[in-house]
């Protein structure tokens, strides 16, 4: 086994480097590696099944969060979450969702409603999927948490116990 | 001129910092790349819409599969569709993932509003509804033999149909191979 101190690695013109067939380039088991720029380089995920019902246009935690710490301030976190809402028959019955990077909103859908219902005949019930490209510039652990709000009326988030699951990815900047 | 260099370990002059690349390093597919990379991404789009009557989960034509390379792999399924509740009284209309074929593993929650799955519609109204899906689960399967993840719908009864790819619309199903 040996060990060779370098700066920098290049190659001629018209060639690239290239490992030997056959042969593997350990980039995990010591050091690290800068990956390049888009690559993906870890995917957290958060589910949760506990129905919550709302009643205000107040954004209130709905429990469905997840955590995550990104490994240089330069990266970005692709925040990807689906919802269950369920929005009680009447008219102007809606449901909004906001995105908390810790303490900071980060997203929020306009005028507390991303679905809206008005079917005068019975309560309307769907799964949203929502997604959201955050830069935090921290290399903290961060917890994103998903709120959820009533327009009007009352509505439920994960009805009937219904799994939402929410995905971070930490993409290279 | 190509010429080799032969080396167990590669280090910094100064023993921290980073080797910089100047150039393309090519030759990668057997690289050992940190935890949370991702190895491969497979793709699938369908375009036909596809309804059922049936209470029990049907394939539907929205499937694709993947070799993970390591048994400590995850997958990271996502799911992008249309689906769609016909009209007729009070009903509903759910979509899960399956590792497998419908017979397979369901990767859903098994109280989903009511029954398993991933994401449901309902129309207390009885009119048809249709709106947007999207999925996202990691899934551990623990192998390296080929996986098939298939999306599975049903409807809730009352013989009412669940639709997918609505008015023909493209769906994809994607999966991300994920270094464990």
């Amino acid at each position: 086994m040996s060990t060779i101190s370098i700066k920098e690695l290049s190659h001629p013109a018209g060639e690239v480097i290239k490992i030997a067939s056959g042969k593997t380039l350990d980039l995990k088991t010591q050091g690290s590696v800068t990956m390049p720029t888009g690559s993906v380089l870890q995917v957290i995920q958060g589910t949760y099944s506990t129905t919550t019902t709302l009643s205000t246009t107040t954004y209130t935690d709905s429990g469905l969060s997840a955590t995550i710490t990104p490994s240089s301030t330069s990266s970005k976190i692709l925040v990807m979450w689906t919802t269950h809402a369920k929005l009680d028959d009447g008219v102007g019955q809606g449901w909004g969702c906001k995105l908390m990077r810790n303490t900071t909103a980060v997203y929020t859908d306009g005028t507390n409603y991303r679905t809206y219902n008005n079917p005068n005949g019975g309560d309307t019930r769907l799964t949203i999927p929502i997604s959201h490209l955050d830069s935090p510039s921290t290399t903290s652990a961060i917890t994103y948490k998903v709120q959820v709000s009533s327009h009007a009326g009352t509505t439920s988030f994960n009805h009937a116990s219904s799994e939402t699951q929410i995905t971070l990815m930490e993409i290279a900047g | 001129m190509t010429s080799k260099l032969k080396t167990d370990i590669l280090e910094t002059v100064s023993g921290s910092g980073t080797i910089a690349l100047t150039n393309q390093l090519s030759g990668m597919t057997s690289a050992s790349v940190p935890s949370g990379s991702v190895l491969q991404v497979v793709s699938a789009t369908s375009g036909t819409y596809t309804v059922t009557t049936s209470t029990s989960f049907v394939t539907t034509p929205l499937t694709a599969s993947i070799t993970p390379t390591s048994t400590s792999s995850k997958i990271l399924v996502t799911v992008s569709a249309a689906i769609y509740a016909q009209s007729g009284g009070t009903y509903a209309a759910r979509y899960t993932i399956f590792r497998g074929t419908v017979s397979g593993v369901n990767l859903g929650n098994t109280s989903n509003d009511g029954g398993t799955g991933f994401a449901n519609i309902y129309n207390g109204s009885g009119n048809s509804l249709a709106i947007p899906m999207g999925i996202s689960i990691l899934d551990s399967p623990n192998t390296t033999s080929s996986q098939t993840y298939t999306v599975g719908m049903r409807s809730q009864g009352n013989s009412t149909g669940a639709g997918i790819m609505t008015e023909n619309t493209t769906a994809t199903i994607t999966l991300m191979e994920i270094k464990g």
